[in-house]
């Protein structure tokens, strides 16, 4: 299925009936459980869900750390779940991710310049001297100048210093696929703003596709071409951002947007939002997992479970009673 | 410059309900007089909190607003009395509370005042909780210290009612559990139960939702305004989030550099900003009614090394409209139009110097596009 002609129309990555599971004392925890979604060159796709919900486990499983218990995960027309190891780590340098915490995920002992050219000096690529100049290219790329901190340590950086400098390492080497696992929820609203606006820059001039997950719901909003909302290991919905946002059709995405503090006074303090924590994942309600928090759940909900079924072209929702446009025009009124 | 249209109907319902409960005319509960709090390090004395003074009325919220390393925490711990002076802390100025002043205070008096008078709730429990001791006596250890005369089975009782006032399910089995075994929201709800144990008259909240997923935040933000309501309470909600504090609070005040740089009453503030900064920082936020994929305005620089003295506004090397004026003399606070709202400021928000800088700022990042020198931060 490999041939160069399909190159062009197959997405880059195409995730099918993903399933990890744990093993703990309590029981096997459900952390993922049959997530699929494709995602294109130069396309960000964000997922949003409280935690505990899977995006991370999902995020990790999709670059193999570790293996999912079923499922797969094409990248390129490869199927990463079946590849050994060996092949696995030759494309690492293609699948890149970004953590949280950009301190603790820069060693503290190195100099930036080296931190950015360590991936290069992994792979052996180049000479010396050809590396560091790559190094430095891609320090200026994401607005870091070499001269004033390739020799500085990340403790003489700042929080959004240091993240520049992880998505520097991350695409170094020539990563297509950028995993971001909440990148600015350390940060500042200024610093943030930064960082958001670089991995926009950065997804355009190397066309890059983007799993963006976060939770908060404006800024994967701005970065996002489409929204993933997942729920106790279930995407619950998934759609264009425009149309997610304007036209939520899961109550518990609506009850994320009306979770959402706005910096305006005059914002009514909407009232449906949903109450207590979600269930544990390793008993999770039968039918739909997110009937014990829905205000409009009946019997249907308890016996059988929603799939995702597309509603318009490109928005898919797995709930028995989606909401309609007219339930949204109510809502604000309540 | 003008605030963005939203989505929703703005405010048909009305003003909140809860915004004209304390009278602009009531004697403050706290007054913080010229407060300066500095650290002596190896690198100078870096002042922290530099001459601020505010006041929290009876029942009201402030929300006190900055980013990490504004002093926004280092405040609220003064007032405390949780940063106390030693051999590296100095602390200088007046915190009258109830008409004592708190800097004077002995020790063993001021230890007294905690949770009875001043609570704190922490950003997570988790750190503040102890972890091998189960929630039901670290709860009833607090309200036995409030009520000396409680027995310990109605210490007990008194702890599950409390649990079950801050929404925890099943209070009476939860009693029974490790901190860890909590989810980061009920984890939370504790902490504000043990804050509330003593019925304090004044709760400082420090980035208590910061942890917390949104919809969890929004729960905790729900049940402190209802607390704070039915207890009669003052809160001052410290926060880096604008979008937490403008549907939340009465008062805002804006800290950077460890000064106050701007405060108004909540809705003066939103509707007339006038600090460059507090306006940069609404601008750097991304909002629910923007498209995807809008430039965010980021604030370019880093806030200034507070072991240096400098002269001029603390703001002037990020600002858009700083002039010569700026880095020369720090301005002072002036009062707005509003008599509540006061600002520091030589060209504030709506002056033809910060329009025309501004102006021409945004043409320049707008015209630049993806162009990385527009994304340098300095």
């Amino acid at each position: 299925m490999t041939h160069a002609d399909q190159d062009a129309d197959r997405p880059l990555l195409r995730v099918a009936d993903l399933v990890v599971e744990y093993h703990t004392r309590a029981g096997t925890v459900h952390a993922v459980s049959g997530v699929s979604f494709e995602l294109d060159r130069g396309e960000t796709l964000g997922v949003v869900g409280e935690s505990g919900c899977g995006k991370s486990t999902m995020a990790r499983s999709i670059l193999q750390m570790p293996r999912p218990l079923s499922g797969t995960v094409e990248f390129d027309g490869t199927d990463l779940t079946r590849l050994p190891g060996s092949s696995l780590r030759r494309l690492r340098p293609e699948l890149q991710m970004v953590f949280q915490d950009p301190v603790s995920s820069l060693n503290p002992r190195r100099k930036i310049r080296q931190i950015v050219a360590e991936p290069l000096t992994i792979w052996r690529r180049g000479t010396r001297a050809e590396r560091a100049a790559k190094a430095e290219e891609m320090l200026r790329a994401v607005g870091l100048d070499p001269a004033d901190y390739g020799d500085r340590h990340p403790t003489e950086l700042s929080g959004g210093q240091c993240q520049r400098v992880a998505i520097a390492r991350a695409l170094v080497a020539g990563a297509r696929l950028l995993v971001c696992d909440e990148p600015v929820s350390s940060l500042d609203v200024s610093l943030r703003a930064t960082v958001l606006n670089l991995i926009e820059d950065l997804r355009e001039r190397f066309d890059l596709a983007v799993l963006f997950i976060a939770h908060d719901l404006a800024v994967v909003k701005n970065v996002s071409d489409r929204v993933m909302v997942m729920y106790l290991g279930k995407v619950v919905e998934i759609a264009g951002a425009g149309e997610l946002y304007s036209r939520p059709a899961h109550p518990y995405t609506l009850a994320l947007l009306n979770s959402v503090p706005r910096p305006d006074p005059g914002a009514r303090r909407p009232e449906g939002v949903v109450a207590g924590d979600p269930p544990s994942p390793v008993d999770p309600p039968s039918g739909c997992r997110f009937r014990t928090r829905c205000a409009m759940a009946n019997d249907v909900c308890a016996r059988e479970e929603p799939p995702l079924t597309a509603i318009r072209p490109g928005h898919a929702v797995a709930c028995h009673f989606p909401l309609q446009a007219a339930d949204l025009s109510r809502q604000p009124e309540a | 410059m003008s605030a963005k249209p939203t989505g929703n109907p703005v405010s048909a319902a009305g003003p909140a309900p809860d915004a004209a409960a304390s009278p602009a005319t009531a004697a403050p509960l706290l007054e913080v007089v010229d407060l300066c709090t500095g650290f002596h390090t190896p690198r100078g004395l870096v002042r922290a909190v530099d001459h601020v003074s505010i006041a929290v009325r009876p029942e009201e919220t402030l929300g006190i607003v900055g980013e990490s390393g504004s002093g926004k925490s280092v405040f609220a711990r003064s007032v405390m009395g949780l940063i106390a002076p030693g051999q590296r802390v100095e602390r200088t100025g007046r915190i009258m509370f109830a008409g004592r002043d708190l800097v004077r205070l002995p020790r063993r008096e001021l230890r007294k005042m905690w949770g009875s008078e001043i609570a704190m709730v922490l950003q997570d429990p988790l750190t503040s909780l102890n972890p091998v001791t189960r929630i039901g006596r670290q709860i009833s250890e607090t309200v036995r210290r409030h009520r000396p005369e409680l027995s310990r089975g109605e210490a007990e009782a008194a702890s599950v009612e409390l649990l079950r006032s801050v929404g925890i399910p099943e209070p009476a089995k939860r009693m029974h559990a490790y901190p860890h075994q909590l989810s980061g929201g009920m984890r939370q709800r504790v902490g504000i139960a043990i804050a509330l144990a003593g019925n304090p008259r004044l709760l400082f909240a420090d980035e208590p939702t910061t942890a917390l997923d949104v919809t969890v935040q929004h729960q905790i933000l729900d049940l402190l305004g209802r607390q704070q309501a039915e207890r009669h309470m003052a809160m001052v909600l410290v926060t880096h989030d604008l979008g937490v504090v403008a549907t939340r609070t009465d008062r805002i005040a804006v800290m950077y550099a460890g000064r106050i740089v701007e405060t108004a009453p909540t809705r003066t503030l939103f509707a007339n900003v006038m600090m460059p900064y507090t306006r940069a920082l609404l601008d750097a936020l991304p909002r629910l009614e923007e498209p995807s994929h809008t430039r965010l305005n980021a604030i370019p620089g880093h806030p200034p090394n507070l072991a240096v003295p400098m002269p001029g506004c603390r703001f002037a090397d990020r600002c858009p409209a700083a002039r010569r004026k700026c880095r020369e003399q720090e301005p002072p606070l002036v009062q707005a139009d509003d008599p509540e709202h006061s600002y520091r400021c030589w060209y504030p928000v709506g002056s033809p110097e910060y329009e025309s800088s501004a102006a021409a700022g945004t043409e320049t990042t707008e015209r630049s596009g993806s162009d990385q020198g527009a994304m340098r931060e300095r």
